[in-house]
């Protein structure tokens, strides 16, 4: 987990910037706000755009395991996610805090993320073009 | 050099201290809509940060929240001065 912060702290400002960082920050059942955000990613990833994603608050949720969204006769967004390697999105981070106020662990997760502490996230933000929140 | 606007209230959300978490030295944070409410000298967001703070008027004046009840540093814009301050930052980053 260190390891994934001092990265990032060090890529702002030295690396050139990435174009896109989506925010995951609903649950994801009951709205559509998760497959919106889930469509632009893979969209734009499409159209070359370089993606990251962030989850944090309520949107740690969207990473559980098991997830039956049909049972309330949804989709969900697990098999987009599943999708992401094909689309070479690969910057996939998720706020530990956010994960432990939740009691979910980073390695219970269904898709593999970077874990990031607090003070990591600004320089997240920085280091990308623009910003869309979900 | 990000501008974040916030349009939830702080009261019955957990928007503006998510949105605190992200902000760097040199961001900019613009309360609307019921945002406002998280101006109020009552209401205390999760940390303070070398930020810019505003508040939109026409937001402050809808809701009946007197200037004076907002925390000091807190700078009030009207509708233009929220599209020169879109001018002056380099995104904006919609919290909601």
């Amino acid at each position: 987990m260190s390891n994934t912060q001092s990265q990032v702290e060090s890529d702002t400002g030295t690396e050139t910037m990435s174009d896109m960082l989506i925010i995951f920050r609903k649950a994801p059942v009951g709205t559509s706000w998760a497959r919106e955000a889930m469509d632009l990613a893979l969209v734009s990833a499409a159209f070359g755009q370089k993606i990251s994603l962030l989850f944090m608050g309520d949107g740690v949720f969207q990473l559980a395991q098991n997830q039956q969204p049909s049972a309330v006769e949804q989709k969900g967004t697990q098999a987009m996610m599943q999708a992401l390697p094909m689309y070479d999105i690969e910057q996939i981070y998720v706020h530990q805090d956010s994960l432990d106020q939740r009691g979910m662990d980073s390695d219970q997760l269904h898709i593999d993320c970077q874990s990031l502490d607090s003070k990591a996230l600004p320089g997240l933000l920085q280091q990308h073009k623009q910003v869309f929140n979900f | 050099m990000i501008l974040h606007t916030v349009n939830k209230s702080v009261f019955t959300s957990n928007t503006l201290n998510e949105c605190l978490l992200t902000v760097a030295r040199n961001d900019g944070v613009l309360l609307i809509e019921d945002g406002v409410y998280g101006a109020l000298k009552t209401a205390h967001p999760a940390e303070q940060h070398e930020v810019s703070w505003y508040v939109l008027k026409e937001d402050l004046q809808a809701r009946g929240i007197a200037p004076e009840t907002c925390r000091e540093g807190i700078t009030l814009v009207d509708y233009t001065g929220f599209v020169e301050l879109t001018e002056q930052y380099a995104s904006v980053c919609s919290w909601f």
